[in-house]
């Protein structure tokens, strides 16, 4: 618990920023200019669409220009919280982890992973994160809000 | 030389317990993940999970009770 007090007290260095619009090729390119000219390093921009929306995520210092900048291009912006923890790579680890979540009703908003070796880094946003935070810590693994690249 | 991977990708609702219910299939079946990615986007969310590429592979994981999105 006192890990993740520790960790909790830190100062976020990352913000994930998530924003939404109904589908537009065009309103996209400009998106990734104002990404491009914002120095968005293009390994944390990751785009979804389900349906008729696009959802174009990515991690950036949190900054108020550059929310400002986002909504003048006509996106709906959300930011969260995010943070990340090393696991093994071993699917029932995963599975552990996803179960533990959800028997405390924690909604994921997010996820990314990358598998270093025999660890999974996994980068997460969820609803309750503090609850979360402590979840991951009963099961043995170090969140923290500091995200490395 | 490293072995490739091909994503596979599946839309749930926006709930607790989504992803819960995928892990369980690919653990009981003993398959293991090499990347994950969740995102929301209102009522629904995608999970795209990568695996090493195979051949056979989207049948294996249909037989393990995964609906995957039409490719």
């Amino acid at each position: 618990m006192k890990r993740m007090e520790e960790a909790a007290m830190r100062q976020p260095s990352k913000t994930q920023y998530n924003a939404e619009f109904a589908s537009d090729p065009a309103l996209h390119k400009r998106l990734m200019r104002l990404l491009a000219k914002n120095k968005i390093d293009a390994k944390s921009v990751v785009t979804t669409c389900i349906d008729s929306r696009t959802l174009v995520q990515f991690l950036s210092p949190k900054s108020e220009e550059l929310r400002e900048s986002l909504k003048k291009l006509g996106v709906a912006v959300r930011e969260e919280l995010i943070f990340q923890f090393e696991m093994p790579h071993h699917p029932w680890e995963l599975h552990k982890l996803a179960k533990s979540l959800a028997d405390e009703e924690i909604n994921i908003l997010s996820l990314y992973s990358t598998v270093e070796g025999e660890q999974m880094r996994i980068v997460l946003a969820v609803d309750q994160p503090a609850n979360a935070m402590a979840v991951i810590e009963k099961l043995g693994f170090d969140p923290d809000y500091a995200i490395f690249d | 030389m490293p072995q490739a991977n091909a994503r596979y990708s599946i839309v749930v609702k926006n709930r607790p317990g989504e992803l819960a219910k995928l892990t369980k299939l690919l653990s009981d079946a003993g398959m293991n993940v090499s990347g994950l990615m969740i995102a929301n986007l209102g009522d629904k969310a995608s999970i795209q999970f990568a695996m090493p590429r195979k051949c056979g592979r989207r049948q294996q994981l249909r037989r393990a009770g995964v609906k995957l999105d039409p490719e």
